[in-house]
């Protein structure tokens, strides 16, 4: 009898574990992009720079992505035959907006708030970072420029522990007001 | 005759229970100084180590003189802030949301008589009480002496909204709302407030980033002029000043050490950072 219901308990824990591990899976960011982007080919194959194609980087509070005619620009003769460049290609003529998917946020999707899962508000300024602080790019988004799949999830996680890191390391300012107001 | 009772140790002479007792409370008292002497010390010499630092210690003045109890800081703050609107049956239950707010004094035993209105904001005291009570140190002084409130920490316990004195912190009983477009109107640097947090007037903190912003692009030290709260700016007599305490040649220094200053209920020993001017 007691042999029993250790058994069925121990089919019971293995069972939860397959759950549990499914249910990571299909968890797991996977947030397939509408054109297979591959930076590494701009970035250090072509050279461009990261706010060729993110503008507002520099100057503003959000950085931007441009629209597919832009892209056009040099896609209307370079690799024009590549079957990512033709989806692009009918966007642009359609005039619609590349559906791209953020993948970068602050705060993250996750972020490990319970309770109020969207009170986390960040004042965040690419402008104050990358413009008057000399960030680089890589610094908080890690080294998309060697990616060559298109990004699905974040290269390095965005959390406070790594801002914090970083204002520390430079004596930039802590205080919470700062940031979270 | 001593009578034994059962929780008591009859075998041990009065002597070694005084002597139990007296080394109980050495070490009582020892455990309270090293507890508590720290903290008050900290808390005691920091507005000095703040001046040491060469940090501003933003402070406001309020000439009662000048004001004419328009509202007009109440507006301007309510709209730079993206306070949530409310409504008449939220106003009638003493919920709504404005972190300046004219309050009614009635003027007893003075020369006028009558009422006096007062505009109240934060008094972003330098003893704050409202810091001693969260428990989720949502709510701090920043080195700079803005008492901050961090919305994301805030749990909502309003323990902070009672222990001010000045009624100057404020709890969002429902989910702001803003008629049709409106929100899109919202000042991007501030975020609003959810249901179930204490918000409270920051001297328009972003201003003062804002105008750090600036003052980096164009390779300069910030000047007074540079941040000003929204309440100042929309004042049309003036009547409000601000800047930094700790400069002994700003406006608001010299406003503050006029002999019409007064701060609000000083024998609670707040310290407050807003400074009014009585009228002559």
């Amino acid at each position: 009898m007691k042999e029993r219901i250790h058994a069925l308990l121990g089919w019971l824990l293995v069972g939860l574990a397959v759950v549990g591990v499914i249910g990571w899976l299909q968890a797991t960011p996977g947030s397939a992009q509408p054109i297979a982007f591959d930076h590494q080919k701009h970035v250090e194959g072509a050279g461009l720079e990261c706010t060729l194609c993110h503008p507002g980087a520099r100057e503003g509070r959000r950085a931007g992505i441009v629209a597919a005619g832009e892209c056009m620009g040099c896609h209307a003769d370079a690799a024009a035959e590549s079957p990512e460049v033709k989806k692009l290609k009918a966007f642009a003529d359609r005039g619609q907006q590349i559906p791209w998917v953020q993948v970068y946020k602050a705060p993250p999707d996750d972020s490990n708030m319970f309770f109020r899962p969207n009170a986390v508000r960040i004042n965040f300024s690419h402008q104050r970072h990358v413009e008057a602080g000399a960030v680089d790019c890589a610094a908080c988004h890690g080294a998309v420029g060697h990616r060559s799949k298109p990004v699905t999830s974040p290269e390095l996680p965005i959390r406070m522990r790594r801002c914090l890191e970083c204002h520390r390391a430079r004596k930039i300012t802590t205080d919470c007001l700062a940031c979270h107001r | 005759m001593r009578s034994p009772g059962p929780l008591v140790d009859t075998r041990a002479g009065d002597g070694t229970r005084r002597g139990f007792l007296k080394a109980g409370l050495a070490a009582l008292a020892g455990g309270w100084a090293l507890l508590v002497r720290p903290v008050r010390g900290a808390a005691a010499s920091e507005p000095e180590s703040r001046a040491a630092e060469g940090l501003p210690r933003w402070g406001m003045v309020i000439d009662l003189d000048r004001c004419t109890a328009c509202q007009s800081c109440t507006a301007a703050c309510a709209v730079e802030n993206n306070q949530s609107l409310g409504s008449v049956a939220e106003a009638a239950r003493g919920r709504l949301n404005r972190w300046i707010h004219i309050v009614a004094v009635p003027d007893v035993g003075g020369e006028r008589g009558g009422v006096r209105l007062v505009p109240i904001p934060c008094q972003h005291c330098e003893n704050p009480p409202c810091v001693k009570v969260c428990p989720t140190s949502a709510t701090y002084m920043n080195p700079e002496g803005i008492v901050g409130q961090v919305y994301s920490r805030c749990i909502g316990c309003r323990y902070c909204v009672n222990a001010c004195p000045y009624t100057c912190k404020y709890f969002n009983w429902s989910e702001p709302k803003w008629p049709g477009d409106m929100a899109e109107s919202h000042n991007p640097d501030v975020s609003p407030r959810e249901k179930g947090v204490v918000e409270k007037c920051l001297f328009c903190h972003h201003r003062l980033q804002r105008a750090r912003d600036r003052a980096r692009a164009e390779g300069r030290r910030i000047r007074e002029a540079d941040y000003v709260p929204a309440c100042v700016t929309a004042c049309p007599t003036g009547a409000i000043g601000f800047g930094d305490l700790n400069d002994p040649e700003s406006s608001v220094s010299q406003m503050a050490g006029s002999p019409r200053a007064f701060r609000l209920l000083e024998d609670l020993g707040t310290r407050p950072k807003v400074a009014y001017l009585r009228e002559r």
